[in-house]
């Protein structure tokens, strides 16, 4: 079933006006890549504020705990027409929000679009805030900058910062809850859980305030669900239409039973699914198609309140319009290792398909043994415009997964969030990022023999000989190896800081209640709770920085074709005047993605030394560093704060995104850029390690195509690769590639009987090619 | 032994099954006006000039003895009458406006490259296949390559106009799984009109390979006035049903206007030029000459 590529997966009528509601509540935020919402004014009101100013005297995790609470009950229940699975995000709180780090504060947005009307008004607000912030907030992010001082001194430390070298102290801490053991056992059985183990470890004050904290969240999942259930029931009564009116009856004693009870129908168990989904932040889900398997298979034997698809669209619809990051289908069963491919898997990418929009976002774990079907029908959505779902191989993942320390059996069960990282879903807290570092900024600090790239005379890392000074490659390789030590250990002690600030903080303290090892330890999320407690480092500028070396290597130590002053002058004037010695340097050197080895293996040399090097560093939830490289924005952002480089590249150009090479410099097709990325040491880099591929929606226009394409990803994934995102392309993309090259470096289209890059192409050809393009 | 080899296209989708690196061998007997691949035509290296690149450093100036480039007003113009093709330019026009098209290349040295995707062609049943140019220009080369590729265990395929010594092909047919086969024209005063050579000795060879039982797919460009008539419909069907044991598809390529600027960039003033033809056209087309072929042989449009 679901598996025919042909046949397209209707909504039912009743589906297809939920969809018509969603698209029009949607259609307001484009481009949307946030968590929350805001379906209804918050008229000023702050939950997290009112319920500390109530509680002085509660311990900090218990007020916390009932905050999280008042922040869902406080706000009206909706319920759109014709929806089976209810319950909607909650408004982003104007003045402080519990987030990533614990409750942070947002004071600038303190003003009348909020419902503070007066200037007065605004100003005892941020009076009563300022109030409270010390008791909200135990550990601001000052405890990281205050160690950082304490490490380096306060002008130091100035001085690092101003190079925008690194990100530190954590970003949004994506985790993945863990979905079987709230569906297994229903919220009554998560309260009876607490207890069991309250009774165990709650032996001092600290610790018994955890658990209660988990029983004031549960209890208040429960209330939630009861809300519903009420609401649902009073509109009922007044509800003149009888089908709309039969829905709402469905929704109340939906509602009502997965209040307390654990789900038996798949119906049952979306509506729990989602309401853990909705007080998780609409955050990353996990291997869907498998948790709710059973239910599925429940529902389909014995009959449910709605069919199978309609529970399935449901939650998908639900995650669509929370902006949920991310959820899981394929890959291998925890248990035998088989692959695990079912029904479902189909399903869920049939429902994606059909909603055919940037959200929800979803993963497909690949196998040797993955279905040619399940790969057909996702080339096949490719095909139709959609970037989802991405890729990833179970072969690369899972040993480097056991290269951690991770089980068998949890490692066959891993999972990707945030921006395609990996891990054990509902045993982890990697950090989701601990922090990210760019590797090229190294380079460039390197070149300056350890001083500072925003103040030339202010020796910030080590004493190693600049440049200019050095005599081989080799040397100036060893310095740039010297510095990158160095950075790391800094970088990695401020991650660390940022991680005492999420542990004080109880950031996310949700998350505690279902994730292994919290409940069981008695010991919070970000604190070593979680079994596995492995950090990741989002990794960038590789490929601007092994191009960079290949370009030194080859053009002043090997072929002495320019002097180390001539190219230093050439980078600090941004190759002001030199422009026919940037196109040398530009198009004369190899440059990773392009299979070639020299470069290739230079890109290696450095990844491996860096990851190496992040895995000797213990985090401070037990567990040591692992590399990631996934970062979507992160290669414009950093590429922002670079000057040129010896690649050829000017000050400021984007680095290139995930661990592919920089926009426009692979020129050898896809299979050499492949090539190349599968050289690199992924087992080093668990966290997560996608690559972006573009190509036209014409490369996948027959069934032969999109099978050679789908081998070649496979062929990809089984031999060293890890993660690939598709990026497909239409006409609009073509036309923008022509005015803006630099952008669109890696857009493959087919030209007669080839397929070229576009950027590669002259005018002229490239209007014939938009010409023809549909 | 080396072969002049203009390109080698790797992740190509579109000449023979699944995943493959296209060789592009240089030098061609043929001359047909709306050639796509002018830079194959002649055997020797060729310098291509595109303006758009050119950033005005005048390197080439220096590097030519024979005066072919001039700066004017800081913009570089380039006289070919002197021109011998050295490539000395090239080598010192790092902004790749000025390329040589050609490399001598020896058959371990088109391997490297081929056996770099060895992984793709066993999971996508692709492989090597050679095209040109016309690979049968440099048939000693082909064979060789053609023999070392299957040595290595790769599919192999051959795009080929046909035009060319039968002992040649047949050489090549040992060690070639598809042959891509062009019937461009019909009747030998069309083809010797529009290609310079007269078709004759082609269908010979395709008959050739019908002897031999290899399995052949039917190349045919579309070009607006000069081959979109019906009797050259039939004349397709009519070659392709009378070699059974060899043609089981059709592919139809309908005329493109890429060639023209390469051409250009070569110095060469295109002969022939015409509009894209039209998508419904080109479906007729292929729906008529499936009519013909009754079901017997694949037709499919190569977009």
């Amino acid at each position: 079933m679901y598996k025919n590529i042909n046949d397209k997966l209707e909504f039912t009528d009743r589906f297809k006006r939920v969809e018509a509601g969603v698209r029009a509540r949607l259609r307001p935020r484009d481009p949307r890549e946030f968590t929350l919402i805001e379906p209804i004014p918050t008229n000023g009101k702050n939950p997290f504020a009112d319920v500390f100013e109530q509680m002085p005297d509660a311990p900090y995790v218990i007020a916390l705990a009932h905050a999280i609470v008042r922040s869902w009950l406080d706000m009206p229940c909706v319920i759109y027409p014709d929806e089976a699975v209810v319950g909607i995000t909650r408004p982003t709180y104007p003045i402080m929000e519990h987030f990533s780090w614990g409750i942070t504060f947002y004071d600038d947005k303190i003003d009348a679009e909020h419902g503070f009307e007066s200037e007065e008004a605004i100003k005892t607000e941020k009076a009563r805030i300022e109030a409270l912030r010390e008791r909200m907030t135990p550990l601001d992010m000052s405890h990281m900058h205050d160690a950082g001082i304490a490490l380096l001194g306060e002008e130091k430390y100035k001085e690092l910062t101003a190079t925008e070298m690194y990100w530190a102290g954590g970003y949004q801490g994506h985790t993945l809850p863990n979905y079987v053991t709230l569906l297994t056992n229903g919220l009554d059985g998560m309260l009876e859980i607490i207890d069991k183990y309250a009774a165990i470890n709650a032996k001092d004050k600290e610790t018994a305030d955890f658990y209660e904290a988990n029983r004031i969240l549960a209890r208040g999942m429960i209330a939630h669900l009861e809300k519903y259930a009420a609401y649902a029931k009073e509109l009922a009564e007044t509800e003149t239409d009888p089908t709309q009116k039969r829905y709402y009856e469905e929704i109340s004693e939906n509602c009502a039973f997965v209040a307390h009870n654990k789900p038996k129908t798949l119906y049952q168990a979306v509506q729990l699914a989602w309401i853990l989904s909705l007080w998780d932040w609409v955050d990353c889900i996990g291997r869907v198609d498998r948790f709710f398997l059973p239910f599925y298979e429940y529902s389909k034997e014995h009959g449910d309140v709605i069919s199978v698809e309609e529970s399935i669209t449901s939650f998908m619809f639900k995650i669509w319009e929370g902006g949920s990051h991310n959820s899981t289908l394929g890959g291998c069963d925890p248990e035998t290792g088989k692959d695990s491919t079912n029904e479902l898997s189909y399903l869920f990418l049939q429902v994606l398909r059909n909603i055919h929009d940037s959200h929800p976002r979803m993963v497909v774990r690949i196998t040797e043994d993955t279905p040619r079907e399940l790969t057909d029908l996702m080339v096949k959505i490719w095909s139709e415009g959609m970037c989802d779902p991405t890729v990833v191989s179970d072969k690369t993942v899972i040993p480097g997964l056991l290269g951690l320390g991770v089980t068998l059996e949890d490692a066959r069960n891993y999972a990707t969030l945030g921006c395609q990282e990996i891990e054990i879903p509902g045993k982890c807290n990697t950090g989701c990022e601990d922090g990210s570092f760019n590797l090229a900024k190294i380079f460039e600090i390197a070149m300056l023999g350890g001083k500072s790239t925003v103040n030339h005379d202010y020796q910030l890392g080590p004493v190693t000989k600049p440049f200019t000074e050095c005599e081989t490659f080799e040397e100036f390789f060893d310095g740039y190896v010297t510095q990158l030590k160095y950075f790391t250990e800094i970088h990695l002690y401020l991650c660390r800081k940022g991680q005492e600030c999420r542990a004080a903080n109880h950031a996310k303290l949700l998350k505690g209640l279902f994730t292994d090892g919290c409940l069981e330890k008695g010991i919070p999320h970000d604190a070593g709770g979680p079994i596995y407690g492995y950090g990741v480092i989002e990794t960038a500028g590789l490929a601007a920085t092994a191009d960079s070396m290949m370009a030194i290597k080859k053009f002043i130590f090997d072929e002495k074709k320019l002097t180390k002053e001539q190219l230093v002058t050439m980078l600090k004037a941004n190759f002001e005047g030199f422009e026919r010695e940037r196109q040398m340097l530009l198009n004369a050197s190899p440059k990773f993605g392009n299979d070639n080895n020299e470069v290739d293996e230079l890109a290696v040399r450095i990844l491996d030394i860096y990851w190496t090097e992040i895995g000797k560093y213990e985090t401070g939830r037990g567990g040591v560093y692992t590399g990631a490289c996934s970062l979507l924005l992160g290669g414009i952002t950093y590429g922002e704060t670079m000057g040129a480089l010896p690649d050829g590249c000017f000050a400021k150009e984007p680095l290139g995104n995930t661990m592919g090479p920089r926009p426009g410099f692979d020129k050898n097709g896809l299979t050499a850029m492949l090539n190349s990325v599968s050289k690199l040491p992924m087992e080093k880099g668990v966290g997560g390690t996608t690559l972006n591929v573009i190509l036209t929606t014409k490369m996948l226009a027959t069934p032969e195509l999109r099978r050679s394409v789908s081998d070649t990803l496979r062929s990809f994934l089984a031999n060293g690769g890890c993660m690939a995102q598709i990026t497909t392309a239409n006409k609009e993309d073509l036309i923008d590639a022509k005015c803006h090259p630099e952008r669109h470096g890696d857009l493959t289209v087919r030209v007669g009987g080839y397929s070229i890059q576009f950027v590669q192409m002259d005018g002229v050809s490239q209007d014939e090619i938009i010409s023809r393009y549909v | 032994m080396t072969g002049i080899v203009f390109n080698i296209q790797r992740f190509s989708l579109f000449d023979g099954p699944g995943v493959r690196t296209v060789v592009f061998l240089k030098g061609c007997p043929l001359r047909c006006v709306w050639c796509h691949n002018p830079e194959g035509l002649s055997s020797e290296m060729q310098v291509m000039y595109n303006s758009e690149r050119c950033i005005g450093c005048g390197a080439c100036v220096e590097a030519c003895e024979k005066g072919c480039h001039t700066m004017k007003d800081g913009f570089h113009v380039l006289d070919r009458k002197n021109c011998i093709s050295c490539g000395e330019c090239a080598k010192v026009c790092f902004s790749l406006s000025l390329t040589s098209q050609g490399v001598q290349m020896t058959v371990n040295e088109v391997m490297d490259t081929v056996m770099r995707d060895l992984n793709v062609y066993r999971d996508s049943g692709g492989g090597l296949t050679l095209s040109g140019g016309e690979p049968l220009m440099q048939a000693e080369f082909s064979s060789a390559l053609l023999k070392a590729a299957k040595d290595a265990g790769l599919h192999t395929c051959t795009e080929t106009s046909g035009f060319g010594s039968s002992e040649a092909l047949s050489e090549m047919a040992a060690y070639t799984d598809i042959f891509l086969f062009d019937y461009k024209l019909t009747g030998d005063e069309a083809h010797t009109e529009y290609c310079g050579a007269p078709g004759t000795p082609i269908l010979h060879n395709l008959g050739l390979l019908d002897s031999l039982g290899k399995k052949v797919i039917l190349r045919c460009p579309l070009i607006p006035d000069i081959n979109t008539t019906k009797e050259h419909m039939e004349g397709i069907a009519r070659v392709a049903l009378s070699h059974p044991y060899s043609v089981s598809e059709i592919q139809i390529e309908p005329y493109h206007r890429l060639g023209i600027s390469k051409a250009v960039q070569l110095g060469i003033t295109p002969t022939y030029e015409a509009e894209v033809p039209d998508k419904d056209f080109v479906r007729e087309f292929a729906d008529g000459l499936r009519e013909l072929c009754k079901g017997k042989v694949t037709v499919k449009i190569n977009q």
